[in-house]
């Protein structure tokens, strides 16, 4: 297959998972200049590992560990720069049209639970939002899949304990 | 609230983002990749020159010691700075091949940790070049003045003298590493200057090992 051929066929692979460029950026980063950022850099990274794909893993399995260890690079990279963790007032959200008042109180408590996640328990969630299942998220974090269950679970009970506690607050 | 109640929600926002057209742009230019060189790349380049400046200097030492056995402060002198530049050569070097190895399609966790790890080996050997050239500074004004002046400082200079600098040179590190403690937060608009900072104080080092310990335990708790 000639280098063009190549360039369609990844440029067609790309457009058709688009969207876990997207949500990988957005688990990492959600101002837009920043966000733009780490799209530059996955989208380069996407390039240069390309030639190396083989096909023994999914293409969506491979688009989303070369995104994700970008992702992870970028945002160790830029909180390191900031010595600190990236303020959440920075951060941008999408409010959608046909958006309700349940809407808005489910993003506002979704983002604060990414908030509160390290890139690696970022990974998972971001993994297990856009309907992964287990063994697809041990593939690419290359961990077990007894392990993500445990961690997912660990997520879930944080998660109903945080808002136990925004209940009973109100 | 269950994490799944959140699945609608996160589409929602990750499909608007997608369906903006500066997304797509930047998704399918396809200079992209000639755009943003990835900065191992380019790290790994920059260590490949310092090896061979290394090696030849390493080299050009070494004939100079042989050539001035007979003058043993400079000879001594030299085979020191060959000695500094060969232990930050082999810093580099294990450097080098841990660039080698990495691969962006890798799962997320080997390649944290083997990225991690590179970071660790890359503050130490900076530490290394940072916390000895103090003391180096001595023996490389002795191989210069010989080279350059054809003077020999150890005769020219009283042994008094050299030892005092050496000392000033050793009393120099902890007082760097002071002032980088102390001074930490005024260093920290100059990105430069951070970075000299946590090096000599082993901020960055702790933070590198630090974040290694987190991936051990997330690859290991289950």
């Amino acid at each position: 297959m000639s280098t063009s051929d190549d360039q369609a066929a990844f440029l067609r692979q790309l457009e058709e998972h688009r969207g876990i460029v997207s949500s990988v950026a957005f688990a990492y980063c959600r101002d837009r200049g920043a966000r733009e950022d780490v799209v530059q850099s996955i989208s380069a990274e996407l390039w240069r590992a390309y030639p190396r794909y083989d096909g023994r893993v999914a293409f969506s399995t491979w688009m989303y560990r070369v995104a994700v260890n970008a992702a992870i690079s970028y945002y160790r990279r830029q909180t390191r720069e900031r010595s600190g963790l990236i303020d959440p007032a920075d951060f941008e959200s999408l409010p959608a049209a046909s958006e309700d008042d349940g809407d808005v109180a489910r993003r506002t408590t979704l983002y604060r639970l990414i908030d509160g996640l390290d890139e690696l328990e970022r990974a998972l969630i971001l993994l297990y939002l856009d309907g992964n299942n287990h063994a697809e998220i041990a593939d690419v974090l290359g961990i077990s899949q007894t392990n993500v269950a445990t961690k997912i679970s660990r997520i879930k009970q944080s998660l109903r304990r945080s808002v136990a506690s925004d209940v009973a607050d109100d | 609230m269950e994490l799944d109640d959140f699945k609608s929600v996160w589409t929602q926002q990750t499909a608007l983002l997608e369906s903006s057209r500066r997304l797509n742009e930047l998704l399918v230019r396809e200079h992209t990749i000639e755009r943003a060189i990835p900065a191992m790349k380019r790290l790994g380049r920059e260590i490949a020159w310092q090896v061979s400046l290394l090696f030849v200097v390493v080299v050009a030492l070494g004939s100079f010691a042989a050539d001035h056995l007979t003058e043993r402060g400079v000879a001594l002198s030299a085979a020191l700075v060959g000695l500094y530049a060969l232990a930050i050569a082999q810093g580099e070097i294990r450097q080098l091949v841990a660039i080698r190895d990495l691969n962006f399609d890798e799962s997320v966790v080997p390649l944290a940790q083997k990225l991690e790890r590179l970071r660790v080996l890359r503050i130490r050997t900076t530490k290394l070049a940072l916390l000895f050239a103090p003391i180096m500074w001595v023996p490389i004004v002795a191989v210069l003045g010989r080279v350059l002046f054809g003077v020999d400082l150890y005769a020219l200079l009283s042994p008094v003298y050299i030892i005092t600098n050496i000392a000033l040179g050793l009393a120099l590190i902890p007082t760097a590493v002071f002032v980088a403690n102390r001074w930490s937060e005024r260093l920290g608009r100059s990105k430069l200057l951070r970075a000299i900072g946590g090096e000599i104080t082993g901020t960055n080092l702790r933070d590198a090992l630090a974040f290694l310990d987190t991936l051990k335990r997330f690859e290991e708790s289950a």
